[in-house]
C-alpha cells in the first residue's frame, strides 16, 4: 500500500526566510525545529545571510546592490530578484508547498518577497506566505513601504498570513522591550509554520489533507489573520482555544467573529484526547460565525509533554470554488526573466490568481454596481467607485 | 433697475434647478422665481435619458416663469460633470515699451497666451481665470504701470467634455431656449456662500451633489483649484440598497431618515425598519451596518479631495476651513467626518447675500444655482460699461 496523497513528504516543502528580519525568524526555527524540511535563506546582504543557520543559502542581487544590501529601498529589493529570478525557480522545482516568511518594510523584506512568492508559484507550488508588518514607531516611509509590499504579496501568494507587530507590542503592556516583543512574533510565526507543516506531513488523529489546504488557499479572499495559543497542565485545552482567541493578533477575538472561513490546527502530546479536541472546536465553533467554514486538523508530536497549542488561521471572505479551470491563456509574467518562457517547462497546475484587475469581476459581476451598471464607470487610481466602497475595502457590514 | 432679470438653470442628477433673480444695490440678488423638479434620466451629472430630461426641464422651467412672472426665452447653465478638471498654465510675454511700463495691451497679450493650452480634441475650455501676475518674477496684483521686462501670468483652465454640454444646447433648442453662458457648479457654489475674507483665508467648498462632488479651492484669495468625481448621493444610495439587499426608494429614505457618517456611535443591535411594499416584504436591518457603509463611502469621497488639495500643494494655505454644501452636505456626522479627513475646521455653507424666495435662498441644495445668478450679473455689468481692454481682463478675472 502506498502512502494516499492526502499527505506530502518534507521533502516536497520548504521555507523561506526572504531578507533581514525573514532570515532571522527562519534562524529560530533551524534552532528549535527537528527534521525541519528545507530552510532556505535568501537575502542582498552577504554577512547577514552568512550568519543565519540554515540548510542553504541564495543571495540575490549582487550586481545591483554590489553586495552591499538595498539600504532599505524596496525597489531595490523587488529588481534584486529580479536579477535572480532563474535561480528562485530552480530552487523551488518539484515543490508542493512553500512557506515564504518576510518581514515588511524594509528594502528586501517589502521588496523581493513578492517576486520570491511569484517565482515560487509559477513552478506549480502553493504559497502561503507570513508577514509581519512594521511597529508604528518605526515610522510611516516603512510602514508604506510595508503596505504595498502586502499588496503585491496578495496578488503572488495563494494564502497571506498577516502579523501586525504594533498589535502585539500593544498587548505586551508597558514594561516589555523591543526585543521581547519581536521574540514573540518570531515565535508565534514559527510556531504557525511548525503546525501547518506538522498537520500535511504526518498521519494524524484528524488529518487536515493537502486537498483542504488548497481548497481553503483558493476560496479564502484577501489577508488572513493567524493566532497561536499554548496551554499545558489541567486544563490545557480550555487554556490554549482562550489563548488563541483572544490573542491580540486577532483584535482580542473581534477579528475572529466577523471571519468567514478559519483553519483550525490542534497540536499536543500523545495523550491529547478526543473530549480536549471537541472542547476546544466548541469553544471555536462558539467564538465564529454561524456560517463560517471551519476546517481543522489534528496532529500529534512525540517529543511534546503534557501541552497543546491550537493555531488557528482566519479569513475574511470564503468564495465558493465555482471556476475550477483556470483560463489557460493565462501566462507567467513576462516581466520574471528573459528566459523564463523558453526554458521552465509550464507549470503542472494552474490557478486563479489574485489580481486586482480579475478579482471584482469573478466575485461580483454586474449585480454589484446596481444603478450604474449601465452608464460609464468612474475609475480612479484603477479602481470602479461604482462598486460600494465596503465591498472594495472588504468590510463585512451588520446585515 | 437697469438689468433684465437672469435665469439660472442646473440639470442635476437629483433635481433640474431654475432660479430667476434680479440684481438689486450693492450686488445684492433677490430671488423672485423658482423651480424645482425630481431629476430622471440624468446619472453621474450626465444625460442618458434626453427625453425623461427634457420634460423635467420644462416642468421646473415652467414652475420658475410662474412664481416670477416672466417668460424665460434665454438661461444660464451651471455644469457639473464628474469629467471636469483644472489645470494651471503660465503665459509669458515681453513688455513692450521697457520704460513706461505695462500697458493693457500686454496685459491682453499675456492673457491670450496664459489661455492657448493645448487640450484632447473632445475637450472644451469652461473658464479660465487669471491667479498671479509677475513682473520679471516678481508677483503683483495688478500689473499696470509696473516697468520692467517681461510679464507673466498663471492662469487657472477648467476644462471639460464638449459632448456634455453640447447635448444639453440640444435639449434647451428643443425648448426654444437660448443658452446664454456656461459655468461650473462648484465655481459658482463657491460664488453663493464665500465672503471676501474667506477666500482671503484660503477655504475649500466641497458641492455634494446627487451625481456629482466638485470641489472649488481659494488660496490667499486667489482661485487656486477645482475639480469633481462623479461620485455623489446616489452612490450612497446604491451602497445601501446593496448591502442590505432592499429597493433604492427605501435605500434612499434610510439614508435621509438614518443615516449618518459617522460610524461606530449607534448601538450595535440597534436596528432600523424597513416598511413593505408592493412586491417587498418588509425587514429591519442594522443601524451600526447603515452608518458604516456610509461612512466608508464619505470617507472615501473627502480623501479623494484631500489627495488632490495635497498634490496640488495647497492644503496648507486653506486657513479658513471646509465648508460643505449641496443636497448631501444635510447628511448627519458629515461636519465632524470631514473635519476628521481634511484636520480643519468644517461647517455647512449656505447662499449669502440673497433675499426673496426663502425656499431657494435657504436650501444647501440651492448654492451653485444662486452662485450662478451671481456670476452671470458680474458678467452682465462687466459687459455694460464697454469693451475696452481692461474690462475683458476684468471679466476674465472677476470670475474669481
Amino acid at each position: 500500500m502506498t502512502i494516499p496523497d492526502t499527505l506530502i513528504a518534507t521533502n516536497r516543502i520548504c521555507v523561506v526566510g526572504v531578507g533581514g528580519g525573514g532570515c532571522q525568524i527562519l534562524g529560530s526555527m533551524a534552532s528549535t525545529w527537528d527534521n525541519a524540511p528545507a530552510l532556505i535563506a535568501i537575502n542582498t546582504d552577504a554577512p547577514s545571510l552568512k550568519a543565519t543557520p540554515c540548510n542553504s543559502r541564495l543571495q540575490i542581487g549582487t550586481r545591483i546592490t554590489r553586495n552591499l544590501g538595498t539600504g532599505g529601498d524596496g525597489k531595490i529589493g523587488r529588481l534584486s530578484a529580479e536579477e535572480d529570478v532563474d535561480a528562485l525557480q530552480e530552487l523551488f522545482r518539484g515543490l508542493d508547498l512553500v512557506f515564504v516568511i518576510a518581514t515588511l518594510g524594509g528594502g528586501t523584506g517589502s521588496g523581493a518577497a513578492p517576486v520570491v512568492a511569484r517565482a515560487a508559484r509559477e513552478t506549480g507550488a502553493i504559497v502561503i506566505t507570513f508577514a509581519t508588518l512594521p511597529f508604528t514607531f518605526e515610522g510611516d516611509r516603512k510602514m508604506s513601504q510595508a503596505r504595498q509590499g502586502l499588496v503585491e504579496l496578495k496578488d503572488h501568494s495563494d494564502v497571506v498570513i498577516v502579523i501586525p507587530n504594533q498589535a502585539l507590542f500593544a498587548a505586551e503592556g508597558t514594561t516589555a522591550t523591543t526585543e521581547e516583543v519581536f521574540l514573540r512574533a518570531d515565535y508565534y510565526l514559527s510556531m504557525g509554520v511548525f503546525a501547518i507543516w506538522k498537520l500535511l506531513t504526518q498521519r494524524n488523529i484528524i488529518n487536515l489533507d493537502f486537498a483542504t489546504l488548497r481548497m481553503v488557499a483558493r476560496c479564502s479572499d484577501g489577508e488572513s489573520l493567524f493566532s497561536y495559543g499554548e496551554g499545558r497542565g489541567p486544563g490545557r485545552a480550555t487554556q490554549a482555544v482562550q489563548a488563541a482567541l483572544h490573542n491580540p493578533l486577532l483584535d482580542n477575538g473581534e477579528a475572529i467573529a466577523e471571519s468567514e472561513s478559519v483553519l483550525v490546527s490542534i497540536l499536543g502530546d500523545p495523550d491529547m484526547s478526543i473530549r480536549e479536541v471537541d472542547a476546544i472546536m466548541s469553544a471555536i465553533k462558539a467564538a465564529t460565525r454561524i456560517d463560517a467554514h471551519i476546517h481543522m486538523g489534528t496532529a500529534v508530536d512525540e517529543n511534546w509533554k503534557d501541552t497543546i497549542s491550537v493555531t488557528l488561521v482566519a479569513s475574511r471572505y470564503w468564495r465558493e470554488d465555482n471556476e475550477v479551470e483556470d483560463k489557460p491563456d493565462e501566462k507567467p509574467d513576462p516581466s520574471s526573466g528573459p528566459d523564463a518562457g523558453g526554458a521552465v517547462a509550464p507549470p503542472p497546475k494552474r490557478r486563479k490568481r489574485k489580481t486586482a484587475e480579475t478579482q471584482p469581476q469573478l466575485t461580483l459581476g454586474g449585480l454589484s454596481k446596481g444603478l450604474f451598471k449601465d452608464v460609464q464607470p468612474t475609475i480612479v487610481d484603477h479602481e470602479d467607485m461604482d462598486v460600494p466602497t465596503f465591498i472594495r475595502r472588504h468590510v463585512t457590514v451588520d446585515k | 433697475m437697469g438689468l433684465a432679470p437672469i435665469v439660472a438653470l442646473e440639470i442635476g442628477t437629483s433635481k433640474v434647478v431654475a432660479l430667476v433673480g434680479e440684481l438689486r444695490e450693492d450686488n445684492h440678488i433677490v430671488i423672485t422665481g423658482m423651480g424645482m423638479h425630481d431629476s430622471a434620466g440624468v446619472r453621474k451629472g450626465e444625460m442618458v435619458d434626453f427625453e425623461n430630461t427634457r420634460i423635467c426641464v420644462k416642468q421646473a422651467l415652467g414652475a420658475a416663469e410662474e412664481t416670477a412672472q416672466v417668460s424665460i426665452h434665454q438661461v444660464h447653465l451651471a455644469l457639473s460633470g464628474g469629467d471636469i478638471q483644472s489645470l494651471v498654465n503660465s503665459g509669458t510675454t515681453p513688455i513692450s515699451n521697457s520704460s513706461e511700463g505695462v500697458t493693457p495691451d500686454d496685459v491682453a497679450e499675456v492673457t491670450e497666451r496664459a489661455r492657448s493650452v493645448t487640450l484632447p480634441p473632445d475637450r472644451k475650455i469652461l473658464h479660465s481665470i487669471g491667479q498671479i501676475f509677475y513682473v520679471d518674477n516678481e508677483r503683483v496684483a495688478r500689473p499696470e504701470n509696473f516697468e520692467g521686462t517681461q510679464l507673466s501670468l498663471d492662469m487657472l483652465i477648467l476644462h471639460a467634455h464638449e459632448s456634455h454640454i453640447r447635448n444639453t444646447v440640444r435639449l434647451l433648442r428643443e425648448l426654444q431656449i437660448d443658452m446664454a453662458d456656461t459655468a461650473f457648479s462648484g465655481l459658482c457654489s463657491a460664488l453663493a456662500i464665500l465672503t471676501p475674507e474667506q477666500k482671503e483665508g484660503g477655504v475649500l467648498v466641497i458641492d455634494l451633489g446627487g451625481g456629482t462632488t466638485t470641489y472649488t479651492a481659494y488660496a490667499a484669495g486667489i482661485f487656486a483649484a477645482a475639480g469633481a468625481y462623479a461620485i455623489g448621493g446616489d452612490h450612497v444610495t446604491n451602497d445601501i440598497a446593496l448591502a442590505f439587499n432592499i429597493p433604492r426608494s427605501q435605500a434612499d429614505r434610510l439614508k435621509r431618515e438614518m443615516g449618518s457618517a459617522l460610524a461606530g456611535e449607534a448601538n450595535r443591535s440597534a436596528r432600523v425598519p424597513i416598511p413593505a411594499e408592493v412586491g417587498y416584504q418588509g425587514r429591519n436591518v442594522s443601524l451600526q451596518g447603515l452608518q458604516t457603509v456610509i461612512h466608508l463611502r464619505m470617507t472615501e469621497t473627502f480623501q479623494l479631495i484631500l489627495r488632490d488639495i495635497e498634490r496640488k500643494g495647497i492644503i496648507h494655505q486653506i486657513g479658513a476651513g471646509v465648508i460643505l454644501t449641496g443636497g448631501g452636505s444635510q447628511m448627519k456626522g458629515l461636519v465632524t467626518l470631514a473635519e476628521r479627513v481634511f484636520r480643519i475646521p468644517c461647517m455647512v455653507g449656505r447662499p449669502i447675500g440673497f433675499s426673496g424666495l426663502a425656499s431657494a435662498t435657504e436650501n444647501p441644495a440651492c448654492s451653485s444655482a444662486a452662485g450662478l445668478l451671481r456670476y452671470a450679473f458680474k458678467h452682465a455689468t462687466g459687459g455694460r460699461r464697454g469693451a475696452s481692454a481692461w474690462s475683458r481682463i476684468k471679466k476674465i478675472l472677476g470670475a474669481a
